[in-house]
């Protein structure tokens, strides 16, 4: 059985607030009395990644031919529905599946990722620890429980019938960066 | 004639205060200190003849001003109650200057204390250089503004020491003072703080509270207190508003005349009553009300990145 798993992440940008009030003043004694109060928020940049699920490609045996893709959707939340991209990489340490019974073969795998929850697999492939496209988030955390982005993951056959005979998997990790 | 008036005055060790009107405020509607100042005769002389002989003579006096009850000040009470304390007694301050030949300085009295300074006295009714004696009462604004309203009075009384003998004493006569603090009492808001809501980076409402002190002189010091901001809406809404992208983020305020208990009114077009402090302007240094400023985790994410301002605009009046 070859398995791939994700992990979210969420990136917050670190900043100070520095505000200065300088509108901000008691009222007057008098018939009726005046008074102002600033307020200040600054809003960072925030996302976050929901929703994964992992991806099971099933088995291949002898029957089997042609290459083989599964894929997930998911939801990406960015405030402000403003621009993200997503910078792939695995434990594995490449697009790889390993063996899990002290066997050496890998198998190679192709990344897709779209900003919407399907299309993925039309997508152009995102090369290992590199930035995809930019897409836009939701503006709702949980993106009103509909995705809004998905990943295709595609192996050749070639890759498959290399491969000694044994369950091979990853885990996938998905970096959120907001833009 | 003159031959009379001699056997009816006579020789004598004479000192007398001539009366002196009440001094009347009126009704205190308006900010500002108050007083008020009448002239009178005080005579101390070695004749009581309002026409001296030629052997008359004046002599020095001194005066005394005296409350009707000794409470360590000049007051007037509520209602003439001069059993009232606290905020229901008002301080005044009572001046006297000599105009003949203290220049019409004024020096300040005390209550049942006879004046250190010594003036000129004048023959009886002062006819031949008019009255000698100046008094001045005076009401201070913050005296004034750290009582509640209603009508307030004192009686006090003015003695005088002098003749030639300079203890010839004259119990004198009394006078009245009379005040209404007008129901419409003054208010101030005060120890207002800036609102930082801090940086957000996405998780969570957001809920600020800032106290600050609000004084009613009315009685029970009550107040009506209304929110508007720079960026509400015709339908009164609230937003935090960046300047650079014109994003708003809707906001709500709710508050409380207390510093014990979490906000709980919700905030909108209608004013909120409450109860403030009225006696102390700055409310002795402590709080007594609160303001809750609440921005929803939806509204927050809702938004692009930047940073967000308003201006609130507290307005009170008393009630």
């Amino acid at each position: 059985m070859k398995k791939i798993s994700k992990l979210s992440v969420a990136i917050a940008a670190a900043s100070i607030s520095t505000f200065a009030f300088a509108a901000t003043q008691d009222g007057n004694l008098g018939a009726t009395s005046t008074g102002q109060i600033d307020l200040d928020l600054q809003i960072l940049d925030s996302v976050e990644i929901t929703q994964l699920a992992s991806i099971n490609f099933g088995t291949y045996g002898a029957g089997d031919t042609g290459g083989i893709n599964q894929g997930d959707s998911f939801c990406v939340y960015r405030n402000g529905g403003d621009g993200y991209t997503i910078t792939p990489t695995s434990a594995n340490g490449g697009f790889e599946l390993a063996g899990t019974n002290s066997n050496a073969d890998t198998i190679q795998y192709t990344v897709k990722l779209n900003g919407a929850a399907t299309g993925a697999p039309a997508a152009a492939a995102v090369a290992y620890n590199t930035a995809s496209t930019t897409f836009n988030g939701s503006v709702y955390r949980d993106c009103s429980s509909t995705d809004n982005a998905s990943i295709d993951v595609s192996i050749a056959e070639q890759e498959i019938r290399d491969a000694t005979t044994d369950s091979y998997s990853d885990t996938l990790i998905l970096l959120v960066n907001p833009i | 004639m003159l031959l009379m008036a001699s056997t009816l005055y006579g020789q004598a060790d004479h000192v007398q205060v001539r009366q002196i009107g009440d001094f009347d405020f009126g009704t205190y509607i308006s900010a500002g200190s108050l007083l008020l100042e009448q002239d009178h005769c005080v005579s101390s002389a070695n004749t009581a003849n309002p026409n001296p002989p030629k052997s008359g003579e004046t002599f020095p006096y001194q005066l005394n001003v005296d409350d009707v009850i000794a409470d360590g000040g000049f007051y007037l009470y509520l209602n003439g109650n001069t059993a009232e304390t606290g905020n229901r007694r008002l301080f005044i301050e009572i001046f006297h200057a000599d105009m003949i030949a203290g220049g019409g300085v004024y020096h300040k009295l005390f209550p049942g204390v006879v004046e250190s300074e010594v003036h000129a006295g004048q023959f009886r009714n002062c006819t031949q250089n008019g009255p000698n004696s100046r008094v001045k009462v005076q009401i201070n604004e913050q005296d004034i503004n750290s009582v509640i309203s209603g009508n307030y009075s004192g009686s006090f009384s003015i003695s005088a020491i002098g003749g030639i003998s300079g203890m010839a004493y004259d119990p004198g006569i009394t006078f009245n003072v009379f005040i209404t603090i007008a129901s419409v009492s003054e208010v101030m808001v005060s120890s207002l703080d800036g609102i930082d809501l801090g940086t957000y980076s996405g998780m969570g409402n957001i809920s600020v509270t800032e106290s600050f002190c609000v004084y009613s002189s009315s009685i029970n010091g009550g107040y009506s207190i209304t929110f508007s901001s720079l960026n509400q809406d015709a339908n009164a809404n609230f937003y935090l508003v960046d300047n650079t992208s014109s994003d708003a983020i809707g906001y709500s305020l709710s508050f409380i005349d207390s510093v014990t208990s979490p906000p709980g009114q919700d905030v909108g077009t209608n004013p909120i009553m409450g109860a403030g402090d009225n006696v102390s302007q700055d409310c002795g240094g402590l709080d007594n009300a609160t303001l809750a400023v609440n921005v929803s985790e939806a509204d927050l994410s809702s938004v692009k990145s930047g940073t967000f301002s308003d201006s609130i605009t507290l307005m009170v009046q008393p009630e």
